[in-house]
């Protein structure tokens, strides 16, 4: 906030309280679009609005509703694809115009990879990459900012890609890989794309610019926190 | 902006949060939301357990806020139901830098229950989305029961409570400027201010 004048600061309380007149809403949204000084204002003062919430009286929660909360997510998740892969069932919730054939071949290609690392991590990504390469994919080396290759991605023109990861992570660490749009709003804004204790990992890079890996405690982060590298994806 | 993750959490077990806020004092602001924010990473990769331990955590508020909003314990029920649900659905809708995760799942049950006081009161439900995130919004046709006389006075005097009084009536009670203004007979510039000076008390609270 180096420059007051030029920050509507005035007028954000209101904004947030829906009192702004529709020209001064506008003003508002325009100039949060490029200030993240009065992003972070905003945020503030919502937060501050919702804690109205904190000076309520404490109640006791009755168990019915978590009850009724995993009846509905189980029945659900009966209606949905096997979590053994993690990855894909993320991606299916996010496209869920992929055919359903197509999905379901997937799955079972993925299972199928989870299975067999149980033998052999290196086998299942040679296996991998070979069917990979044989459905036309094109083949990336995923390089840190140094130029030192950590893995390979098999980018293929549907949309999706498998990124196979030179070594394991190491104990309680993850692969995490990151999809970042080159322009527009989100500009450089990573996203998950899903995330691997083992060595292969298929994500949708439909909609991104490049696909990044960078390593995480287990679970995954909100951000990149270790970022191995991030590698251009082919014009389409 | 982002707050760092909290590390070598179990994929599977998400630790424990606080205990559940349901017979505790309210929790105090700001919150330390870093767990909070490593649970909805885990959620958008289908951990349900991260769901469990989000549902621990803030339930409690939330039903609260339900309660408050609806008055009947079926119905703060059913919402409070509905938010868990949404939430887990939505996870990948959540940016930390537009607040925390505590707020995300407010706003969330905050706009259920406004659908609902809508239903009641028989008015067209209106969209108001600020980039797919239910925004703060309101109902908009008045409403008739004007608020207690000495109210209105107290606000044309500009005291903290009223004003406090009057914003708890917007958000709580779903009542936008206008149908405040229709309630108290206050002008419509009176309102706005004393909504100002409420948040901005608020916002006195939080850090920096
Ligand atoms: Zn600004």
């Amino acid at each position: 906030m180096t420059r007051p004048d030029d920050h509507p600061t005035d007028l954000l309380p209101d904004y947030v309280l829906a009192s702004l007149d529709p020209d001064q809403d506008m003003t508002v949204d325009t100039h949060l679009q490029s200030c993240a000084d009065c992003r972070v204002e905003v945020a503030r003062l919502r937060e501050a609005l919702f804690s109205l919430a904190d000076d309520l009286p404490a109640v006791a929660v009755p168990e019915g509703p978590w009850k009724a909360i995993q009846a509905q997510r189980s029945r659900s998740s009966a209606q949905a694809p096997p979590s053994s892969a993690p990855s894909v069932s993320v991606r299916l919730r996010r496209f869920p115009v992929w055919p359903l054939a197509a999905a379901i071949a997937l799955i079972m290609a993925v299972g199928g990879y989870t299975l067999v690392s149980t033998r052999s991590g290196v086998q299942t990504a040679q296996a991998s990459a070979r069917h990979w390469l044989a459905q036309g994919a094109r083949l990336l080396t995923l390089t840190s900012k140094n130029g030192q290759p950590y893995g390979s991605m098999y980018v293929r023109p549907d949309g999706r890609a498998l990124l196979v990861l030179n070594k394991k992570a190491a104990p309680g660490q993850v692969y995490q890989a990151w999809g970042r749009q080159a322009s527009g709003p989100r500009a450089g804004v990573p996203t998950s794309l899903g995330l691997t204790g083992g060595t292969v990992m298929e994500v949708s890079w439909r909609g991104y610019d490049s696909v990044g890996v960078s390593i995480e405690p287990a679970g995954g982060s909100l951000a990149p926190t270790h970022p191995l590298g991030r590698t251009r994806l082919p014009e389409s | 902006m982002y707050a760092a993750p909290t590390p070598h959490r179990s994929q599977h077990a998400p630790a424990p949060l606080e205990p559940p806020v349901t017979s505790t004092e309210p929790t105090p602001l700001p919150l330390p939301d870093t767990a909070h924010q490593q649970l909805i990473v885990q959620l958008r990769h289908e951990h349900e357990d991260a769901l469990k331990a989000l549902y621990d955590s803030l339930s409690g508020v939330t039903y609260r806020v339900c309660l408050r909003m609806l008055g009947t314990p079926e119905d703060a029920q059913e919402v409070l139901q509905d938010t868990f649900v949404r939430l887990a659905d939505r996870a990948d809708r959540y940016d930390p830098s537009r607040g925390t995760v505590r707020t995300f799942v407010l706003t969330i049950v905050h706009h259920l229950c406004l659908e609902r006081l809508r239903t009641r009161r028989s008015r067209p439900v209106r969209e108001h989305d600020r980039e797919g995130e239910e925004a703060f919004d309101l109902p908009s046709q008045a409403a008739r029961d004007p608020l207690d006389a000495a109210l209105v006075q107290a606000a044309l005097t500009a005291l903290p409570d009223t004003d406090r009084a009057l914003l708890e009536d917007m958000f709580f009670g779903g009542y936008t400027h206008a149908e405040i203004t229709a309630r108290t007979g206050l002008p419509l510039g009176t309102v706005k201010s004393c909504l100002r000076r409420a948040l901005l008390k608020l916002r006195e609270r939080m850090l920096p």
